[in-house]
């Protein structure tokens, strides 16, 4: 059997533009997943019972659901109240919401494993609850969960591929349409895992470059990365 | 001129009548050295006068203001007290400058420069001004002490509480830390140190507290506190400890 790799070669920047999707769909969703996470662990370390509440039903709600479900609702059900979404913004929608979740819990478990007297040196200084959780607690939280978070981050890539099912057009999408036209599977999936694989290894990258930058994680603490 | 007037305090935790009615003053400039079995109550005290810790009944002065849970007032107040704590003082993602800088520029709004200035002095005078950029952890834990106790002088607080700030430490590195201190003392701070060093007690307190079972049962001077202790309970502690 001859191996046409010309197909997904020639076709490479249609694959990429689907992959530039992903990355874009993903940028966003950390972006604002951050941020909801860190807001959701206040809430989640929260004393103050309404806030705890919500950080909580939020939190377990969207991890304890299946991600491709939750695309489903935002693209299929969500229009049923007049919200119509295309298949980009459903899946953005979704992705950040679930994102954030996940990061809620990663980073209320770095929050909870900040050493006590740590924080009380912050409010010993005189700081307010805010500017403890800026500066003391969320970076020595962060250094403990860069790695989980980094895992986080990998692995929402990876499973945004599901987004595809409702036909948006991210790199798995452009892939199973490639194929439909060309019946070229092997060389058109090995070269869709690669470009997976570099986005993978290439957000390590950002990630671990963020993680020095904002956090002041020290460049002497290496990150571990997946190779 | 009264720093410190605590009146009266009680304390529960829970079921646990911690203190009972305790009530201690320093003057302007002084140093109390409080001492005690372990679980009488002086880490609950200290953390009492910057309201680490609420209060049940009672009243504590910090330079005629009253401790309130009031938060803007208590960030004052903690901003004018520096603690020093026994274990795991300083914050490890930040290099000693960043240390001793973070609350002057987030809590006093400190220019940079200026804050680094004032850190730098800070640091020179517990004896660490070559440390300024490497991290906690690069250095010993009685460096880190001083790190720590810089970290409050660059505050220009009123008054510097120690919780037991050499206990963690081994032996051959509590002198270089009692030393600063006693610099410190001489320097006109005030101070409340929870420390059982008796060594440093005599040469520095002003005066001395023996907290047993949550009362403070012994005050005076170390010369009497020494020579002839009131009570039987701090004779018998005295004895085990020197
Ligand atoms: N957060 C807390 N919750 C419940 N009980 C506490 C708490 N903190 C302290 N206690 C209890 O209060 C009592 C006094 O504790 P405290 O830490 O003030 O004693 P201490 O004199 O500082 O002892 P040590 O010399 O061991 O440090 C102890 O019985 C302790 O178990
Ligand atoms: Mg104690």
């Amino acid at each position: 059997m001859g191996l046409r790799w010309e197909v997904p070669l020639k076709n490479l920047p249609y694959l990429l533009g689907g992959a530039l999707l992903t990355l874009r769909l993903v940028g966003i969703s950390v972006v604002f997943g951050i941020f909801l996470g860190i807001v959701g662990a206040m809430g989640r370390t929260s004393k103050n019972k309404l806030f705890h509440g919500i950080a909580t039903a939020y939190v377990e709600l969207f991890r304890n659901t299946p991600f491709l479900v939750q695309i489903y609702f935002a693209y299929f059900a969500l229009p049923t109240f007049n919200i119509d979404l295309t298949p980009g913004q459903s899946a953005l929608f979704v992705m950040i919401l679930n994102t954030g979740a996940y990061m809620s819990e990663i980073i209320r478990a770095g929050i909870e494993a900040v050493h006590k007297s740590q924080v009380e040196s912050g409010y010993s200084l005189g700081m307010s609850y805010l500017q403890v959780f800026r500066y003391v607690m969320l970076p020595l939280a962060m250094k403990a969960i860069a790695p989980p978070l980094g895992n986080q981050i990998i692995s929402m890539t990876l499973s945004s591929c599901v987004i595809s099912q409702i036909s948006a057009e991210d790199l798995t999408f452009r892939a199973m349409m490639l194929e439909n036209r060309t019946f070229r599977s092997f060389e058109i999936y090995i070269v869709t895992i690669l470009i997976y694989f570099l986005l993978a290894e290439f957000l390590y990258l950002v990630i671990g470059y963020i993680n020095r930058k904002v956090f002041g994680i020290s460049a002497k603490q290496k990150l571990p990365t997946m190779i | 001129m009264l720093m410190l007037d605590v009146k009266d305090v009680h304390k529960h935790f829970g079921q646990l009548h911690v203190l009972k009615g305790i009530s201690l003053q320093l003057e302007r400039g002084e140093t109390g050295v409080l001492f005690g079995r372990s679980g009488s109550g002086k880490s609950t005290l200290l953390r009492c006068i910057n309201y680490l810790e609420s209060i049940d009944s009672g009243e504590i002065y910090v330079d005629s203001e009253l401790v309130t849970p009031d938060r803007a007032k208590l960030r004052k107040l903690r901003a004018n007290i520096g603690f020093v704590f026994q274990h795991f003082n300083l914050f490890p993602h930040l290099s000693i400058l960043g240390n001793v800088t973070l609350g002057l520029k987030v809590v006093k709004k400190t220019p940079e420069d200026e804050a680094r200035e004032i850190a730098l002095k800070a640091l020179e005078d517990v004896g660490l001004k070559e440390k300024a950029e490497n991290y906690p952890e690069e250095l010993s834990g009685g460096q880190q002490q001083r790190v720590a106790i810089a970290r409050s002088i660059a505050m220009n607080p009123k008054m510097i509480l120690f919780d037991e700030p050499t206990s963690a430490l081994d032996p051959e590195l509590i002198g270089e830390v009692l030393e600063v201190m006693k610099d410190l003392s001489q320097q006109g701070m005030t101070m409340l140190v929870v420390s059982h060093e008796m060594g440093f007690a005599r040469e520095t307190a002003d005066k001395m507290f023996f907290l047993h079972n949550g009362k403070l049962v012994e005050e005076g001077p170390p010369s009497e506190i020494f020579r002839k202790p009131k009570t039987e309970e701090c004779r018998r502690f005295i004895e085990a400890i020197l």
